[in-house]
């Protein structure tokens, strides 16, 4: 399957990309798709995905790492949000 | 209820929007509460370079949405809108304007503290601050949360 991951704030600094198009095995759980983000992105954007705070929306709606992921789907990475 | 949020990087004209809103409700509405929020120039250590703000598009305007319902849950609303800039700002730029009107000045006073609580810790965005070279994102602040829990005590 094939999914479209976002990275926003210190996640994209850290990954040097706001997206990322991944071709992936499926099924998969978002816990999972966020391990194979953190060993493809680097120390420091593992360090960003582990820090509390990190939520993962799936086409904009917040998820548990449970949640499977599927082909098409859009995953946003969110870093600890500052607000407004 | 009217609402409305927008979020986009052009500043806003608050006499404007306020026009705008009381062109769109009725006349039931006897108060109207505007919160301007700025970038603030601070001249105890280096002045602000710039403010950057970032923000998910489609996500970050709903996250907006679902606070000014629960809003228009708590207080008899006749309007509320939010204008919230993104990009990059300088020291005095405006960031924000929170827009809340009801027939009463009471609700619409306690509505628009609640509305800003809120967005300060619940809206999705990130800011990004440039002082003197140094370059870092804003966590959220502690003071923030414990002002928005504060709501949840039944304050209002």
């Amino acid at each position: 399957m094939t999914v479209r991951v976002r990275l926003f704030a210190s996640a994209r600094e850290c990954a040097g990309c706001a997206t990322m198009d991944l071709a992936l095995p499926a099924p998969m759980s978002v816990g999972a798709l966020i391990r194979e983000v953190s060993a493809r992105g680097g120390a420091e954007l593992a360090k960003v995905l582990a820090a509390p705070g990190t939520r993962v929306a799936v086409n904009q709606e917040l998820v548990e790492v449970d949640h499977p992921v599927r082909d098409g789907d859009e995953v946003a990475i969110l870093p600890r949000v500052t607000g407004g | 209820m009217h609402r409305d949020v927008r979020v986009e990087e052009a500043d806003f004209d608050v006499s404007r929007e306020l026009a705008a809103l009381r062109q769109a409700i009725g006349g039931s509405a006897g108060a109207i509460v505007a919160f301007c929020g700025v970038v603030r120039e601070r001249h105890d250590m280096a002045e602000v370079d710039e403010l950057f703000l970032e923000h998910y598009p489609g996500m970050t305007e709903r996250s907006i949405e679902a606070i000014l319902d629960r809003a228009g849950e708590r207080w008899n609303l006749d309007a509320v809108r939010v204008l919230h800039r993104v990009g990059r700002l300088a020291a005095r730029d405006q960031i924000v304007l929170v827009l809340v009107a009801s027939a009463h000045r009471t609700e619409a006073f306690e509505a628009c503290e609640f509305v800003m609580d809120y967005l300060k810790t619940d809206a999705i965005f990130w800011k990004r601050e440039s002082r003197a070279g140094d370059v870092h994102w804003i966590a959220p602040t502690g003071a923030d949360q414990r002002r928005r829990d504060t709501w949840r005590e039944e304050r209002g």
